[in-house]
């Protein structure tokens, strides 16, 4: 099953980069768009460091915690995505000038990578992977990366709808 | 601080910000920071900007005299 799912969803990725590289214009953001990433990068990284220092700390202090760091540095780094996504999307900086996203298209392809990634969690648990002592376990990744894209689409379908407005009322003022 | 000049001048030219803003190659929403005071182009931007609308630096971002005294004189929490 998971084979069946890896390949589908590298022949997506496939797709899309054969779509997009079928583009002649190349797609380019422009310098408040740049600038805006950049401090989206940079509020992410600096996140990351001091999450992983606090987690390391943690797991100085409760030695339990050492059977999970896989998954505990897998909440780190996918909280850090989403901030830097949620950055460029209330900064308007996340898609590229040229690049034309409707919300159905974002709808489907985060809702897709977030039902897919809870699916898997849902079969590892039903494979008989047990929640020892109700803390995370490896399996827990599937559901962490589902929760981000939920998180990403979330924001990306209150932006777009915030953004409609906006630009209705700054055109009539 | 709002830039009235650049909105006018847009507006007199009967252009909406996503025209002017495919004219210079930037986003929408650049168009409107700039116009709402949120962001500062740099000096690339505004010229491509003033090129889009045919007018002067001077007569798009610059400030009169007696305004910027008044901001100059301005407490920093003012601005």
């Amino acid at each position: 099953m998971f084979t069946v799912m890896m390949v589908a969803v590298l022949t997506l990725a496939m797709a899309v980069l054969l779509i997009y590289s079928a583009k002649k214009e190349k797609e380019t953001y422009d310098e408040r768009q740049v600038r805006a990433r950049g401090k989206a990068c940079q509020l992410a990284f600096s996140t990351l460091i001091i999450y992983i220092f606090a987690i390391m700390l943690l797991v100085e202090e409760y030695t339990l915690l050492k059977n999970y760091i896989g998954t505990l540095l897998m909440v780190g780094i996918a909280s850090s995505i989403c901030l830097f996504a949620s950055y460029c999307i209330w900064s308007d900086a996340y898609l590229a000038l040229k690049e034309e996203m409707t919300l159905a298209t974002a709808a489907f392809i985060f809702a897709c990578m977030g039902g897919l990634s809870v699916f898997l969690f849902i079969q590892a648990l039903r494979n008989g992977t047990p929640i020892e002592e109700l803390l995370l376990l490896e399996n827990c990744n599937f559901f962490i990366l589902g929760v981000s894209y939920l998180v990403m689409f979330i924001n990306i379908v209150l932006k777009t709808t915030l953004s409609q407005k906006e630009a209705e009322s700054s055109e009539e003022s | 601080m709002k830039n009235l000049k650049l909105k006018s001048a847009r507006a007199a030219m009967d252009m909406t910000q996503q025209d002017l803003a495919d004219r210079v190659n930037v986003s929408r929403q650049t168009i409107n920071s700039i116009e709402k005071g949120d962001y500062n182009p740099t000096i690339k931007l505004c010229i491509a900007i003033c090129r889009a609308l045919d007018k002067t630096l001077d007569e798009l971002f610059w400030e009169d005299e007696s305004k910027a005294s008044d901001i100059s004189s301005m407490p920093k929490s003012a601005l």
